[in-house]
């Protein structure tokens, strides 16, 4: 399913009948001050997420940028306003996918590797802790999405199925898969 | 949740703590789509256009000295601004790592939620007594409450202060197999960025500091009460059902290491709950022990026990504390911006030697 399915976006709305009248440009004011406030509210968290699933700062940022962007360029076909934060959740989650991919083809390290050598990373980024998320980000993009959603966000089994657009029996039997893998890779290293 | 999910939660949460509001850039909108784009007015001429061929490239050329007399009178400003000695900082001037680096440790000294991060803030505390004592120093001697010393290398500052009680670094407690790695008359009057000293001498201090650490002084006004709200969720979090289910485990494993019941099961300890009956066994221990060799020959022996013992409490109370930090640091955004603001402008001189 895709991305914008599964965040429960609507049929476009009856914009056309808002080009070139006062009602056009009050509605893109209103966009563009609801993505703004929706921004200040949950960039943060969105940067964070995505950090987990990259290990790295400038990409999460770049992914959370575009996924407010496609947020702003899809606005007039968001049915509910409330379905924001999936949808962005559902963007994010798609953009460090292709982050992901494009860094394999680049034949990168997908590694975490802490952006500066802080007391606090060297301090919080432990061998234990490295070694968990080098393990989590060698799992498969669909396992290592719903165990962070799961044990990062602490997200219920079905707003995971909503932001992935699998079914919540998929996402129980994918993270048990999961669980399973990452305790095989921990236990053999 | 069992260990391994434990560990997939602190982890990322670990990970995830590494970004800050500081670290989010503003967002910058992107080209209007075609079909938000408002159909602009086309401009009225209310009077016929004139028929000079002056007025071709006149407009134009009007246009482009504006422009150039507006870009002229910024680099002027700009000029200005950057040749003034002191001047405040700019939103464009560029933030060292140093600075970073000191703002996200003055976060964690005002915000701890982990022993790490407490261990990381005192690095941040021990800047700021070195700043209040090359500043201010003089100004305290003066009134009468001159500063205590302090350890003059920031290492041993951060190894003298360990909170065992609210933010056990169980990583430090396992490198240095001691409860208390640099204690032994080292004290400060500000040990930790919030504590409050007797009225007289907090009079003093906020007197010396308005005067000759003016920065600092608009820090502290700015971070205490913010961090006293902070300590407040900590301990509501601490005294949650949540933690305390946790304390038969804790008190079982310190019976399983051979610790009598009646202290395992103390329940307050020199005003701590939580691991109450360790240090009960700990004091018991002092009180025994014919030397101070013999205490730290226990300590090394007991500290592995205390680690040991409280890691599953410290994992669950660290993870409920790094999760409420997010939200307080959200919810707070822009008085954490404002003190990292602060903090900012005080890496330079705070990083030169005292």
């Amino acid at each position: 399913m895709s991305s914008i399915a599964s965040a429960r976006l609507g049929p476009p709305s009856d914009l056309g009948d808002l080009l070139g009248s006062g009602e056009g440009r009050s509605f893109a004011r209103s966009a563009e001050s609801s993505i703004t406030a929706l921004y200040q509210t949950h960039a943060l968290g969105l940067t964070r997420l995505a950090h987990v699933m990259l290990g790295d700062k400038a990409s999460a940022e770049d992914v959370v940028q575009e996924a407010f962007c496609g947020l702003y360029r899809n606005w007039a076909r968001l049915a509910d306003p409330a379905s924001a934060l999936p949808y962005l959740r559902t963007s994010v989650l798609n953009g460090c996918r292709s982050a992901v991919r494009r860094r394999k083809l680049r034949a990168t390290k997908a590694l975490y590797e802490p952006a500066a050598a802080s007391a606090e990373s060297v301090a919080l980024t432990g061998e234990e802790h490295r070694s968990v998320l080098a393990a989590l980000r060698n799992l498969p993009a669909r396992q290592r999405e719903v165990l962070i959603l799961r044990f990062y966000l602490c997200t219920a089994d079905e707003e995971i199925a909503q932001v992935m657009g699998i079914s919540p029996s998929t996402v129980r039997s994918t993270s048990h898969r999961a669980l399973a893998a990452l305790g095989r890779t921990l236990g053999a290293s | 949740m069992n260990s391994l999910e434990s560990l997939i939660s602190e982890a990322t949460q670990a990970a995830a703590d590494e970004v800050t509001t500081a670290d989010i850039p503003p967002f910058r909108l992107p080209q209007q789509p075609r079909s938000l784009r408002a159909a602009r007015p086309r401009r009225v001429h209310s009077s016929p256009r004139h028929p000079r061929a002056a007025s071709r490239w006149l407009t134009p050329l009007a246009a482009a000295l504006s422009l150039a007399a507006v870009v002229a009178f910024l680099v002027v400003i700009r000029y200005a601004a950057g040749s003034r000695p002191g001047g405040a900082l700019s939103a464009s001037t560029p933030v060292s790592r140093a600075q970073k680096l000191l703002a996200r440790e003055a976060i964690d000294a005002y915000f701890p939620a982990t022993g790490a991060q407490y261990t990381a803030g005192l690095a941040f505390a021990w800047t700021r007594q070195t700043i209040l004592a090359r500043n201010a120093g003089p100004c305290l001697k003066q009134a009468g409450f001159p500063l205590t010393s302090f350890p003059r290398s920031r290492r041993r500052y951060q190894l003298s202060f360990p909170d065992n009680g609210q933010f056990p670094d169980l990583a430090q407690r396992t490198r240095t197999h001691t409860m208390a790695p640099a204690a032994g008359g080292v004290r400060s009057d500000r040990a930790r960025p919030w504590a409050h000293g007797d009225q007289r001498g907090n009079a003093a201090v906020a007197t010396c500091m308005a005067g000759h650490a003016r920065s600092l002084w608009r820090l502290d006004k700015m971070a205490r009460p913010l961090a006293g709200a902070w300590l407040g969720d900590v301990r509501k979090i601490q005294a949650s059902a949540q933690v305390r289910g946790m304390r038969p485990g804790f008190v079982s494993c310190l019976e399983s290491f051979g610790v009598p019941t009646r202290f395992a099961g103390t329940r307050r300890a020199g005003g701590d709950r939580l691991f109450a009956g360790f240090f009960a066994w700990m004091a018991r221990l002092g009180a025994n022990s014919a030397s101070p060799q013999r205490y730290a020959s226990q300590q090394r022996l007991w500290t592995p026990v205390f680690v040991t013992c409280a890691r599953p409490t410290v994992t669950t109370l660290e993870r409920l504390q790094r999760a409420a930090r997010s939200k307080f640091l959200d919810v707070h955004a822009r008085q954490i911006a404002a003190i990292s603001h602060i903090v900012i402008g005080l890496a330079p001189a705070g990083r030169a030697a005292p």
